[in-house]
């Protein structure tokens, strides 16, 4: 695309804030042998079935310490300080289906 | 002049150029938006008398901070005349209530929009319309207030449609939704004055509505047009009836409120009507397993499945054409508590 001269240009302001609020961060685990799974479940029936899938596969196949699950409250926000605690009890968590 | 701290982008001064620019960097809702140069923000934060970072709120799902400079670009993005602006600013202000549950609204897969309702000498200052046709389309303080903001939650919230916002289908409520109460012509307190405020005191209440329903209720007694209205409402389909909760509200022309009051009925009496017309037997909802399961699951064939919680949660507002002949039911998105907030009175 040709650009247009200057004086056929206009300056406009960006609308999107940059995020600042900081995120609660919890390293990438390498390996989940000996690790502690959190399930973070809102209650939908096909997320818990994919959960008792999950939970199997991950202690038959990666050996993993612990598979725990957390409930939330659907189409809301989960209670606060719960992910603080649960990124202190786990190593890893399950959080969407991507569906 | 105060600084404005927002990057600049160039682009083409040609109308249609600059609307590509801004929809490719996915800054818009669709529709052909207004450029916010410096001078249209400087406009709006002079006429409400605003720090460009003052923090109105922060904007889930993202935390984008709302700051006031951010505001005032999205609100002339979306046309507003900077007289529009205390509405928009309150209208954040009252979507970012924890209780509103805009993360939830925000990117859930239902179709819920935030629906705006204007109480108050506001509406006649600046032209927010709460007669004929209120909903839409035509009137450019309730287009493009409510469009403001749509467009504070998708570029500072974060929240670009079919993406982040999870919507299965959208709903043409989500491009804008507001409209003002038309108190002089209800025979009732007004939705503000219900809430405590005074006549005189102009607010926004937001509440998470689902879409429109239109109720065709063309009798002339209370019993027939409340029958109607209930069966319009009883819909085991809507958020309400999952865990009984929300606030469902009905849009109801001057013509129907002076027929129910007329003959005796106030809000709180139509509220109870409703509630319990609303009910609908357990035998009556498909028992096979759903994927979010419902409060009433487990209950009894005979038990009683509830649109919301209690009466006092129905809300009734007059507003629109003077004719009893249609009711408008904004079914609720049910975890969500409407939300009002006062809007800041500009002194010239």
């Amino acid at each position: 695309m040709n650009t247009p001269p200057i004086e056929q240009t206009l300056v406009y302001l960006d609308p999107v804030s940059p995020n600042t609020e900081r995120k609660l961060f919890v390293p990438a685990v390498s390996e989940l042998a000996g690790k502690r799974i959190a399930f973070v479940n809102n209650g939908w029936l096909s997320f818990t079935r994919i959960g008792e899938h999950m939970a199997t596969v991950l202690e038959r196949r990666f050996g993993i310490a612990s598979f725990t699950t957390y409930a939330i409250p659907t189409s809301c926000a989960p209670p606060e300080g719960l992910l603080a605690q649960i990124a202190s009890e786990a190593d890893a968590a399950i959080v969407g289906m991507a569906n | 002049m105060t600084v404005l701290v927002s990057n600049r982008i160039r682009a083409p001064r040609d109308m249609r150029a600059v609307f590509d620019d801004m929809e490719r960097r996915g800054f818009t809702d669709g529709l052909p938006v207004i450029p916010p140069t410096e001078e249209r923000v400087h406009e709006m934060l002079d006429y409400v008398g605003m720090a460009p970072d003052e923090l109105i709120a922060v904007v889930p799902p993202e935390g984008g901070p709302a700051t006031a400079e951010k505001v005032a670009i999205n609100a002339v993005m979306a046309g507003c005349r900077p007289e529009y602006m205390p509405v928009v600013v309150a209208a954040v202000r009252a979507v970012t209530q924890p209780q509103f549950n805009l993360l939830g609204i925000q990117t859930t897969t239902n179709p819920v929009a935030p629906v705006l309702v204007v109480n108050g000498p506001v509406r006649e200052r600046i032209g927010i319309h709460s007669r004929r046709g209120c909903l839409g389309p035509g009137f450019r303080a309730n287009a493009t207030i409510g469009r403001a903001l749509r467009l504070v939650m998708l570029n500072i919230g974060g929240c670009p449609p079919g993406d982040v916002d999870k919507a299965i289908h959208g709903m043409p409520g989500k491009f804008t939704f507001c409209f003002g109460e038309l108190e002089e012509e209800s025979p009732w307190p007004s939705l503000h004055e219900e809430q405590g405020f005074r006549k005189e005191q102009s607010t926004v209440t937001a509440f998470g509505g689902q879409g429109t329903q239109n109720l065709y209720a063309a009798m002339l007694d209370p019993e027939h047009i409340v029958h109607m209205l209930a069966d319009g409402m009883r819909v085991y389909g809507n958020n309400g009836y999952l865990r009984a909760v929300g606030s469902p509200l009905v849009i109801m022309s001057p013509g129907h409120a002076r027929i129910f009051a007329d003959h005796g009925w106030d809000k709180a009496r139509l509220r109870v009507e409703l509630f319990e017309r609303t009910k609908i037997p357990r035998a009556y909802i498909p028992s096979a397993p759903q994927l979010s399961k419902p409060v009433y699951s487990d209950y009894p064939p005979e038990a009683m499945c509830q649109l919301c919680n209690a009466p006092e949660d129905i809300r009734i507002v007059v507003a629109g054409g003077p004719e009893a002949y249609h009711i408008t039911y904004v079914p609720s998105f049910g975890t969500t508590v409407p939300t009002t907030a006062e809007i800041a009175v500009v002194v010239a």
